[in-house]
């Protein structure tokens, strides 16, 4: 991917800068084997599932969608259930539409190329390590777009060489390393606590209603209704 | 190598429809709604969010997980640093898998 050179445009907003593609890379460095592990982990097991070395790649770069892409491993039958796999990603997915939603409002007035970079690349990791960033301010896309790079290219080799490396390779993880993005997206979202009552009120709305509806309802609906749940009872407790 | 053209079909499905979600997060953040009310919210939506997704996760894989959420959560708050609150988090989970049952 070749970075736009900002001096070329006069534009006032620097919204995508060169300097924004390496912050974003360097901050997906601390997920990078996280994802690159789980990327392995993914490509033995689509050998194992009897999916073609190109299905495999194709997923993991045209969907670039991890969780998803492990959802539908079982349903990967011949003839494929085109239907279910489609509704699956649409289920386990949904989340990205709040993600999106929630990002800065500059984001709609890029140009449309960078809006659908930004879009493509956007990811969990990608999302939550920029909304630091984004919460204070930074308004370039290519910390999004950087940190997204970086993990999509984790997992795209990590897919690849576990592929590859299938029959050699013993599906066991690093001690820890499944903890790895979990612990990223924790640390993150522990510098975003503001303490007190109107701090407590969302995030205890959200934790509730997702761990409720992870119970109840298919895929990624509990990130959906627990945060949109969260964010409303935050402004309620703000008294807007 | 098979080609198989209903496996690249579905591929081509689960890629678009997940396109799609993505696309259409990004077309609504330059609309935001006028309202305050929601405009507020829209603030709360990082962290809301954010709990939402790791809450059921952090609570499914019982004590060795949440006792590493803590320690993660404890040392990003007194650093502000995130590899070392990773590493720490990580490190934790690692050692309490292995003694916790």
């Amino acid at each position: 991917m070749e970075p736009s050179n900002p001096s070329t445009t006069p534009t006032s907003e620097a919204i995508m800068s060169r300097a924004g593609l390496v912050r974003g890379f360097r901050l997906a460095a601390a997920v990078a084997p996280g994802v690159a592990g789980a990327g392995l982990i993914y490509g033995a097991l689509c050998r194992a599932a009897a999916v073609s070395g190109t299905e495999a790649a194709l997923k993991s770069v045209l969907v670039a969608a991890g969780t998803s892409q492990f959802a539908v491993l079982e349903l990967w039958t011949r003839p494929v259930p085109l239907l279910s796999v489609t509704v699956v990603a649409l289920l386990v997915n949904a989340r990205y539409i709040l993600m999106g939603a929630a990002l800065p409002t500059w984001f709609g007035k890029l140009p449309p190329s960078r809006r659908w970079l930004s879009a493509y690349f956007l990811c969990d990791e990608s999302w939550a390590l920029s909304a630091r960033d984004y919460r204070e301010g930074r308004a370039d896309a290519g910390i999004l777009i950087g940190t997204g790079v970086a993990v999509y290219i984790s997992w795209a080799l990590g897919t690849a060489v576990g592929y590859g490396s299938a029959g050699s390779l013993r599906i066991e993880s690093a001690p820890g390393l499944d903890f790895l993005v979990p612990a990223a997206l924790l640390a993150v979202l522990a510098g975003f606590w503001s303490g007190g009552r109107t701090a407590l009120i969302p995030w205890a709305v959200a934790g509730v209603v997702a761990i409720a509806c992870a119970h109840l309802l298919p895929g990624s609906w509990y990130v959906v209704l627990g945060g949109a749940a969260g964010m409303l009872a935050g402004a309620n407790a703000d008294g807007v | 190598m098979a080609f198989d053209p209903l496996a690249l079909s579905a591929i081509a499905g689960m890629a678009l429809a997940t396109f799609i979600l993505r696309m259409g997060g990004v077309w609504m953040a330059g609309r935001k709604a006028s309202s305050p009310f929601l405009r507020t919210s829209m603030r709360h939506a990082p962290g809301a969010i954010l709990v939402a997704m790791l809450a059921p996760v952090v609570l499914a894989g019982g004590l060795p997980t949440i006792a590493a959420a803590g320690a993660t959560v404890l040392v990003s708050r007194r650093t502000g640093n995130l590899p070392v609150a990773i590493v720490a988090g990580v490190v934790a989970f690692a050692a309490l898998d292995s003694v916790l049952p």
